[in-house]
């Protein structure tokens, strides 16, 4: 769709969806944007009524103070966190999603239904037991508790890569087979280099996911040192009272941004492989 | 498909034994996680809403005890009340503009893409962060949304601490986590309508708005029935998360919803049978609003 299909071409309509989607955009953003703003004011600026807008200097000071918030060891956490997650998933999706695209067995369709079934079950639902489950092998307050109930679900993962590799040149594995190349090697060599694209978005996708993720790692993680991001950040946030606890809010800020900002640089760097993961969901609706 | 690999793959027959071993290395893993995280705790949570179990004891079958007691417990209407509310309230607003948001930004246009991140941003930020940067826009005294109300002489609620407004900031702050990824699929939807239909509308002298909601919306309402499943699902999920961050489900449990509700009884009175009762009357009322969106869309379609 061109854009002088839909609105007319007039210069003046033009100029006039430019600046709704400018105005539009800014207070969008516009609670992140004074984050921002807030992030390098000094506690006076950030507490006098009526609040301003803009700082008068930059203060970079408050970010140094976020990093007793933000220590390094919980960001070490979340990655570890994250890339955990990451890493274990991909490896067991991948291969999984290979094996269900192109090494025909009688049980294929069974199995690939079986993955289908947690689209229709609310993220929240399973919660409760899997915090049991959990509890029963003796996993709670682990990094392999924190871990390893996330990675089992793996359905995401293994329908996006069975439907990449479905439709991947069944003849190059053939080719390779017939040279006498073992599954293994098929994998890794013939067909790994050449699925980088759904990887990529794989990984985009749950990159965010398990970085931003608060509510298991709060119930799994009790002890300071698997303590994530967001179990960090969650005590400063003022809510209903609209009073900050004993960090000042200038520098929570500060603190907010930091654990934001690896996942949302990140996130405009990989956007594209982000978006088609997410539009490729909606492709065969 | 599967036959005639079968034969190219399969003819050197001694292969056979060994293609078993790699495909069960290939797949058990993934099988056993699964199985252990998703599809056990699926199942537990289904048998134990007929059980009665405080974590430390044995478990107890009662049957249908659980679901009776749905119907008398004093707390849970209200829960299920605030559920729907957040349905009422969200779902709509998110779907509808979040159309109108991608047909504004389906423009190629100097700086679009700049815009277009923008609008993607909240997709990158935890609900941790969010619940701290809308703390100051909802600040009763200083917050953002009041100061502007205050300059045309409005004194604004009190938002998250206001028993009837807690629920709709709770909301807002939702409808603004989830637009990015309705912006994003509505997007992709329209990406795949053909150029001819557009031109064709741009004749027919109809204008822009009657053009969008006639033409437009009818040609990605593949998109739009699963966006409103997704956003079902995240407005019966989310306003836990954000709720429980911001104001612990108040005040007054004004945004406790079924999933929050559920957690309580869990987590707070160890009720583990009730709660997992609690969770399936959830999964009902997602069934339930499902169904009815799948019909109004199957009677769309039917009229044509």
């Amino acid at each position: 769709m061109a854009n002088g299909v839909l609105f007319t071409q007039k210069r003046s309509v033009n100029t006039i969806r430019y600046s709704v989607i400018v105005l539009l955009a800014l207070l969008f953003t516009f609670p992140l944007l004074y984050l921002v703003s807030g992030s390098l004011m000094t506690l006076n600026e950030v507490t006098v009524y009526p609040p301003k807008l803009l700082p008068t200097t930059i203060n970079l000071q408050n970010y140094v103070d976020a990093m007793q918030v933000m220590t390094p060891r919980i960001f070490g956490n979340t990655l570890f966190f994250t890339f955990g997650i990451l890493i274990l998933q991909l490896i067991i999706s991948f291969s999984a999603g290979f094996a269900l695209a192109k090494m025909p067995f009688k049980y294929a369709a069974t199995v690939v239904g079986l993955f289908a079934i947690p689209v229709f079950l609310p993220t929240n639902v399973s919660i409760i037991p899997l915090y049991l489950v959990t509890y029963k092998l003796h996993l709670l307050d682990t990094w392999g508790g924190m871990i390893l109930p996330i990675v089992g679900s793996t359905a995401f993962g293994t329908l996006l890569f069975r439907q990449f590799l479905v439709n991947f040149p069944d003849n190059l594995v053939d080719a390779a087979r017939i040279d006498g190349a073992s599954w293994p090697r098929v994998l890794f060599q013939v067909v790994l280099p050449l699925a980088r694209p759904p990887i990529a978005s794989y990984a985009a996708v749950t990159f965010l996911t398990a970085w931003n993720m608060y509510i298991w790692p709060l119930m799994v993680g009790h002890t300071d040192n698997l303590k994530v991001a967001t179990v960090q950040l969650a005590p400063l946030i003022a809510g209903g009272t609209g009073f900050y606890g004993k960090i000042p809010p200038n520098v929570t800020y500060a603190a907010a941004l930091l654990s934001a900002l690896p996942v949302t640089l990140f996130f405009l760097w990989a956007q594209r492989w982000f978006i088609n993961a997410i539009a490729g969901t909606g492709n065969d609706s | 498909m599967t036959q005639v690999k079968e034969k190219k793959v399969g003819t050197k027959n001694q292969l056979k034994r060994n293609d078993r071993f790699w495909l069960g290395v290939f797949i058990i893993p993934n099988l056993f996680m699964y199985t252990l995280f998703i599809l056990i705790p699926s199942a537990v949570g289904v048998l134990l809403s007929f059980c009665e179990w405080n974590i430390l004891g044995p478990i107890k079958w009662v049957g249908l005890e659980n679901y009776r007691r749905l119907f008398t417990d004093e707390l849970i209407m209200p829960a299920f009340g605030r559920s729907l509310q957040y349905l009422a309230y969200g779902v709509l607003p998110t779907v509808f503009g979040g159309f109108l948001l991608a047909v504004l930004l389906n423009w190629k246009v100097k700086g679009i893409g700049v815009f277009r991140a923008m609008f993607f941003l909240p997709l990158t930020v935890s609900s941790a962060v969010a619940g701290i940067s809308w703390s100051s826009i909802f600040n009763p005294e200083a917050g953002w949304i009041n100061l502007l109300l205050k300059k045309f002489g409005i004194t604004g609620p009190e938002w998250l601490s206001s028993f009837t407004w807690a629920l709709p900031s709770v909301t807002i702050i939702v409808i603004w986590l989830s637009l990015p990824l309705v912006i994003i699929l509505y997007l992709a939807g329209l990406q795949r309508i053909s150029p001819e239909i557009m031109e064709a509308a741009a004749l027919d002298g109809a204008n822009v708005w009657q053009r969008i909601w006639g033409i437009v919306f009818p040609c990605v309402a593949s998109t739009t029935t699963l966006v409103v499943v997704i956003e079902i699902l995240a407005f019966l999920g989310s306003p836990f998360e954000i709720s429980l961050l911001m104001v612990q489900g108040g005040p007054l449990d004004a945004t406790t919803s079924l999933a929050y509700y559920a957690y309580k009884v869990a987590f707070e009175q160890f009720e583990i049978g009730y709660a997992s009762a609690v969770v399936m009357a959830q999964f009902f009322v997602f069934l339930g609003v499902a169904l009815i969106v799948l019909r109004i869309r199957k009677s769309i379609k039917a009229r044509g």
